[in-house]
């Protein structure tokens, strides 16, 4: 059997750290030596009584071909730390995890990819801006790093997913208890194109403690990590901490004051963290370590330029025409149209009159998505003639409906797809 | 009679800058001398020979006691360079005006306030935002200062002086003029009241032109201790003002928003470039010692607001501005137990919630909760937006003492 087998055996017993681990080795040179070692010698390998009594105790309990099977059946395979598929940048991290388990294909790139991270309780506003931005990062060829919880880091998975880019699942239990439940269906396409992962072992069962320390090795797999949502007080504040010691760059969405979702955003721009908008502002401000994805980013015209001058083109519906056209343009490489996110066609404006000019002016002023009372209060219209407007400029596809109470101007690009 | 006419009289000269303007004090003893000196003499002073001519021509057509009248007329002081009161720190602007119009009284600390700035075109988070962090400043004492524009700049005017605080117009136009603005009431309440002034470097009669527009800007920032930008999008005059402000060495103080928000974009993009992230007062009183100390003692009451006061309390005074919301004195009671986790549902989502997900949140069956709804908007405790509901304007402030007790 293999020797990362035995890797993995030890690191399930708890206290063994990769540091423990690297004296066994040094001491027995082979670690199924080690395994087969009586308490005494493993003492003498320099391990504490007690956790040599820890390993003996779990040495008994533990089949290690049960596991192996297990671990077949599923395909679920053993990085251990001292291999060369070991991602490098996973080792700053405070206390490495001595082995990785890994399903689905853990490239390199994956060892240097970008956090996104957020609240699990994710606003609409949470979920758009995930979508462009971990959509972006991910189809300009930089794989996205996130826990696979509810919220944004659902989002960000599905962003990296739909737009055909890479991205890694840090779980914080085992591979065969996948939490939260829903996101099964999200874990199988991810590991078609990237991977889960986790440091512990098959069935060991999701646990509250255990998702701090999972955050080290989302922190570990990044060379940035990127908030998108946050509240004033999360687990999220523990994950920026573990990235500025480890020396990874954090960036922050900012976000609306008064707005609790992003109140703990704007603090850590406060605080000092990089303003993130767009892909762009997070790619180049790394562009060191990403000089491809820089590359691909000005080849795609990438909807992350126009985040501030674009009008909003938002979630649900949207999201599947965002993420085709990053595929189109990433196939189509430099001859793909300029115009892949073109900001709203003014000129549409000037063909339009009276209230339907009056509300898509209001709509192309504001730049971003609004309920039919601030139309009326914004275009000083009677509320019954906005909502006339509003229909008649979504049958135009003008404008279009998100959720059935936001309505926001359709972007150049978008208004040609939703016409076909 | 005094010089100071004089400097009047010189401020109508078209055509002599700032530089002439300085010229003329360095050669003569007094303005008055400059007044009456003959061409050949104006050269001597450095003046070019064209400017020297043309000012004697124009001299002869300028009346001053008229302008002198016009000023009294319509309640204009002027303040030259040269004078005690005079504000040293404009001095640290490029090309200090010559002379300060002024209607109102400005005092020492108006000069340790803020510049408020922002977008025409603003949205009602700026609106909010704006209202709600003008008015804290304006309760603690510090003078808003901005330019009674449309949009963010007058509300900034509007509600520190609501508030009970101080506030200060600057104008890009003859102050004469000030009574033909779509906020005249605006600023004759602003006079009226005692609480701040009318400025304007432009003598009455001017009328405002687009280059003004960029020495308006860099007396606005000039006066303030720092500027905050509520909103503003990629190319705006706002950022003009930024420049100045950064040229002048004020601090810049920026609300983030959201960033797929056109008016947004510049203070995102300001905060990205270093400037300050403010979310509520404080942020800005940390980095204004001066301004901070300056203040007087009514100030303390802003000091209730706690850390996590603020995001609650966030929409409280957009009443001030909107007008149509209930006065914030109003009692509203949340009253059973179903209102308070109504309540609560929506302030721990931070959105509005629809009444299935509020079913959902609070476990309340759909059919009280509809009841519990109605009533609660009735009584104007939420509101609702799209299908959503949010809490209310004016229902803010209760909330505060419910969180409080163990949310």
């Amino acid at each position: 059997m293999d020797e990362s087998t035995y890797w993995a055996a030890f690191a399930s017993v708890p206290g063994v750290t990769l540091e423990r681990l690297n004296e066994l080795s040094a001491h027995f040179g082979d670690m199924r030596d080690a395994w087969r070692a009586d308490t005494g010698e493993l003492q003498q390998a320099g391990l504490h009584p007690k956790l040599a009594g820890a390993v003996e105790d779990h040495r008994k309990r533990l089949d290690i071909d049960d596991m192996m099977d297990e671990l077949d059946l599923h395909d679920v395979q053993i990085v251990t730390a001292n291999s060369a598929q070991f991602p490098k940048l996973l080792l700053e991290v405070f206390d490495p995890p001595p082995v990785l388990y890994v399903k689905g294909e853990l490239n390199p790139q994956d060892g240097e990819g970008i956090a996104v991270v957020g609240t699990r309780r994710s606003t609409r506003y949470g979920e758009l801006m995930c979508d462009r931005i971990a959509g972006g990062i991910a189809s300009a060829g930089v794989t996205i790093v996130s826990g696979l919880a509810r919220g944004i880091d659902t989002g960000a998975h599905r962003a990296a997913v739909n737009s055909g880019g890479r991205t890694v699942a840090v779980l914080g239990g085992g591979i065969g208890r996948i939490y939260p439940p829903e996101n099964r269906g999200l874990a199988e396409e991810i590991t078609a194109n990237g991977c889960i992962v986790t440091e512990y072992p098959f069935s060991a069962r999701p646990h509250q403690t255990h998702f701090p320390m999972r955050n080290r090795i989302i922190v570990g797999l990044a060379r940035g990590l990127v908030v998108v949502e946050a509240p004033h007080r999360s687990g999220i504040q523990r994950t920026v901490k573990w990235a500025l010691e480890s020396n990874r760059e954090v960036f922050a969405v900012p976000g609306e004051v008064g707005s609790e979702m992003s109140r703990g955003c704007n603090r850590f721009l406060k605080q000092g963290a990089t303003v993130a908008t767009s892909a762009r502002d997070v790619i180049t401000s790394l562009q060191l370590h990403y000089p491809e994805a820089c590359a691909n980013l000005d080849q795609m015209q990438d909807t992350a330029p126009n985040a501030g001058s674009g009008v909003s083109n938002t979630t649900g519906r949207t999201s599947s025409q965002t993420s085709g056209r990053c595929k189109a343009s990433r196939r189509d490489g430099a001859e793909s149209e300029p115009s892949a996110d073109e900001p709203f066609d003014e000129s549409v404006l000037q063909e339009l009159e009276g209230d339907e000019s009056a509300v898509s002016q209001f709509l192309a002023d504001s730049g971003t998505a609004h309920c039919v009372d601030e139309i009326a209060r914004g275009s000083q219209l009677p509320a019954h003639t906005v909502a006339t407007a509003l229909t008649t400029l979504q049958v135009k596809s003008i404008v279009t409906c998100l959720e059935g109470t936001m309505y926001s101007l359709v972007g150049g690009s978008n208004r040609r797809l939703l016409a076909a | 009679m005094s010089d100071v006419q004089y400097w009047v009289a010189f401020d109508h000269i078209k055509g002599l800058g700032t530089r002439g303007h300085s010229k003329l004090r360095a050669g003569f003893a007094s303005m008055e001398a400059a007044w009456h000196a003959t061409a050949a003499e104006l050269e001597t002073a450095g003046i070019g020979r064209d400017m020297a001519t043309s000012i004697v021509e124009q001299r002869d057509e300028l009346i001053l006691d008229d302008m002198m009248s016009r000023l009294e007329r319509h309640h204009v002081r002027a303040i030259p360079q040269a004078s005690d009161s005079y504000p040293a720190k404009l001095m640290d602007v490029e090309k200090p005006p010559n002379v300060l119009y002024l209607n109102g009284e400005l005092l020492e600390q108006d000069l340790q306030g803020v510049t408020v700035v922002g977008t025409r075109k603003c949205t009602q988070y700026g609106k909010t935002v704006c209202a709600e962090l003008t008015s804290e400043l304006a309760r603690r004492g510090i003078t808003v200062i901005s330019d009674l524009e449309r949009g963010i700049d007058a509300i900034a005017n509007q509600t520190a002086l609501e508030a009970g605080g101080r506030t200060v117009v600057v104008t890009a136009y003859g102050l004469d003029r000030v009574g033909q603005s779509r906020h005249h009431q605006l600023a004759r309440d602003i006079v009226d009241s005692g609480r701040g002034c009318l400025i304007s470097e432009f003598p009455p009669g001017n009328r405002s032109h687009r280059s003004q527009l960029r020495l308006r800007n860099r007396l606005l920032s000039g006066l303030a201790a720092g500027v905050l930008v509520v909103e503003a999008p990629k190319k705006s005059g706002t950022m003009l003002t930024v420049r100045c402000a950064l040229d002048q060495g004020r601090e810049v103080f920026a609300v983030p928003g959201r960033a797929d928000s056109l008016q947004s974009w510049g203070t995102n993009w300001l905060i990205s470039q270093g400037a300050k992230v403010v979310t509520r007062v404080d942020d800005i009183l940390d980095e204004l010692p001066d301004a901070a100390t300056s203040v007087d003692s009514v100030a303390s009451r802003g000091s209730e607001l706690r850390d996590g006061g603020y995001s609650v309390r966030s929409y409280d005074s957009s009443s001030a501005v909107s007008d149509r919301g209930r006065s914030r004195n109003e009692a509203i009671v949340v009253e059973t137990e179903e209102e308070r986790q109504i309540v609560n549902a929506v302030l721990s989502a931070g959105h509005p919630l629809n009444v299935d997900e509020l079913a959902i949140e609070t476990g309340i069956c759909v059919d009280k909760l509809g009841a519990s709804l109605s009533m609660m908007e009735i009584k104007g405790c939420i509101r609702k937006v799209g299908t959503g509901y949010e809490i209310a304007d004016s229902g803010q402030h209760l909330i505060a003492p419910l969180l409080k007790d163990g949310f």
